[in-house]
C-alpha cells in the first residue's frame, strides 16, 4: 500500500506562506495537527502538554519557513522540528526523552511501519482505529466507480491523469468522482460523530 | 449546497490531491479569509476549513496513520497572527541583486569617467610641457628651420621677403614696400615670422641705409 502523496499540495501551500499568505499555513496546520500530535504523544503523555508542544513546533516551523528550500518533503522537515521540540521540552522539564527514537527517514513511511504503529499510545490507536472503521464501512457502501477512483488515489497514490487512464474516463470525471466519494465519507463520519 | 459552494468544495478535494490551479487555490484561500472573519458559531459543516480538515483526516485514517490530540488550529493561527508576515525571499534577493547591480554599474561608470578625465589631464599637461619646452628652448633659428625641413622636395615656400632683401638685384614681389618695412624693427622677430635665417637678415640689413626710416628706403630701385 502506498501512502497518499501530498507533497504537491504542501509545496503549493509552502510557497504561498513564503510569499506572505498566512492562511496557507492555517491549511498546513489543519492538515497535520493530529498527525503531529500523535508523534509528539510518543514522547509526552500529558494531552495538554502534547498540544502545547505541537503548537510550539508549528510556530517554530512558521518562523523557519523562509529558510525551507524544499530539499526534503515539508512533512519530513516538520516532523524533525516536532521531534526536536518534544525532546527539548523533556530536557527543560528535566525528564529523559522517551526511549522511542524515530529516524527522520521513517517519517515518510510512518503509517506503513507496523512496528511504529504497534508502539503508538492506546489513545492514539483508539482514535485511529475508530475512524478507520467508520471509513472502511463507508467505503464498502460507495458506488463502484466512486470507490475505485478514491481507492486508486488514496491507496495507490495515483494522479488524476493516471486514474483517468485506468478508468478510461476524462480527468474531470475522476476529479468529480473522488470529490463525491469524499463527500459520502465525510457525511458518514459526521453522522457517527454527532451520534457519539 | 449552492453550485458555487459545491465547485469550491470540489476544489478543496482536488487540493488534498495537489490537483488544483493557482487560481483555484487563490479562491480557496479567499474563502478561508471570509470564514476567519465570521463568527465560529455561524460556520456549518460545509465550511471550507472544516472540509479541508476532515478530508485530510479521513485520508490519513484510511491508510492507518496514527492520529491523536485535539483541534489546536485556532490557537496556532492566533499565535501566527502575531508573527511577522514572510516576504518572498526570492523577490527580495532579486531586488537586492538589482540594487547592487545598479550600484556596480554606477560605480563602474564613475570610475571610468574619473580615469578618463585623469588621462586627459595627463595628456594635456604633457602637451603643455612639450610646448613650453619647445618655446623655452629659445632657439628661434632651429624653430624656423624645422618647417622648412619638413617641406617636400622641390617645394618653394612663398617667402616674399627673400626677394625684397636681395637688395634690388632681382625682381621683387608685388608689394615691396611693405616687405621692407618688416625688417627694420627687429631682425630676429621678423625673421621668425618670415622663416628666414637671422644671419641672412643681418647681412642684408647692412645694405639698408642707416637712416632707418621707411620713407628713405630705395623702393624705386627695388621695383626695378
Amino acid at each position: 500500500m502506498k501512502e497518499h502523496n501530498s507533497e504537491p499540495t504542501d509545496h503549493q501551500l509552502v510557497l504561498r506562506v513564503q510569499k506572505g499568505d498566512k492562511r496557507a499555513f492555517d491549511l498546513l496546520v489543519l492538515k497535520y495537527q493530529y498527525k503531529l500530535q500523535a508523534i509528539v504523544g510518543r514522547f509526552i503523555r500529558d494531552a495538554d502538554e502534547v498540544a502545547d508542544v505541537t503548537q510550539e513546533a508549528f510556530i517554530k516551523a512558521y518562523k523557519a519557513l523562509p529558510k525551507f528550500r524544499g530539499d526534503s518533503q515539508f512533512y519530513t522537515w516538520l516532523y524533525r522540528i516536532a521531534i526536536n521540540t518534544a525532546k527539548n521540552h523533556l530536557v527543560s522539564k528535566s525528564r529523559r526523552p522517551a526511549n522511542t527514537d524515530i529516524n527522520v527517514a521513517d517519517a515518510e513511511q510512518f503509517a506503513n511501519n507496523d512496528k511504529l504503529i504497534d508502539e503508538a499510545t492506546p489513545e492514539n490507536s483508539i482514535m485511529t482505529e475508530e475512524l478507520a472503521t467508520i471509513i472502511k464501512n463507508a467505503l464498502s457502501a460507495l458506488p463502484e466507480d466512486l470507490r475505485t477512483a478514491l481507492t486508486l488515489r488514496e491507496f495507490e497514490g495515483m494522479s488524476y491523469e493516471d486514474i483517468a487512464g485506468v478508468m478510461d474516463c476524462p480527468v474531470g470525471t475522476v476529479r468529480s468522482r473522488i470529490f463525491r466519494a469524499r463527500e459520502f465519507l465525510d457525511e458518514r463520519v459526521l453522522a457517527v460523530g454527532k451520534i457519539n | 449546497m449552492s453550485e458555487s459552494k459545491k465547485r469550491l468544495t470540489e476544489s478543496v478535494s482536488a487540493l488534498v490531491d495537489g490537483e488544483v490551479s493557482e487560481l483555484e487555490l487563490h479562491r480557496i484561500l479567499k474563502e478561508l479569509k471570509l470564514e476567519e472573519g465570521s463568527d465560529p458559531a455561524d460556520l456549518t459543516d460545509q465550511a471550507i476549513a472544516g472540509k479541508w480538515s476532515r478530508y485530510n483526516l479521513n485520508a490519513q485514517a484510511m491508510v492507518n496513520t496514527p492520529l491523536a490530540g485535539k483541534d489546536i488550529s485556532q490557537s496556532v493561527s492566533a499565535a501566527i497572527a502575531e508573527e511577522k508576515t514572510h516576504t518572498n525571499n526570492f523577490v527580495k534577493q532579486i531586488v537586492q541583486a538589482s540594487s547592487l547591480g545598479r550600484f556596480a554599474v554606477a560605480a563602474s561608470v564613475a570610475f571610468v569617467a574619473i580615469i578618463g578625465v585623469q588621462q586627459l589631464n595627463t595628456v594635456s599637461s604633457l602637451q603643455n610641457e612639450a610646448f613650453q619646452a619647445a618655446g623655452s628652448s629659445g632657439n628661434a633659428v632651429q624653430q624656423l628651420q624645422r618647417p622648412a625641413n619638413q617641406f617636400p622636395t622641390g617645394f618653394q615656400p612663398m617667402i616674399e621677403a627673400r626677394t625684397v632683401n636681395a637688395g634690388g638685384s632681382f625682381k621683387t614681389s608685388q608689394q615691396p614696400t611693405k616687405l621692407i618695412k618688416l625688417y627694420i624693427p627687429s631682425t630676429d622677430a621678423k625673421a621668425s615670422q618670415l622663416g628666414l635665417k637671422a644671419s641672412y637678415i643681418e647681412d642684408q640689413a647692412v645694405s639698408v641705409p642707416e637712416t632707418g626710416e621707411d620713407k628713405q628706403l630705395p623702393t624705386d630701385s627695388i621695383a626695378k
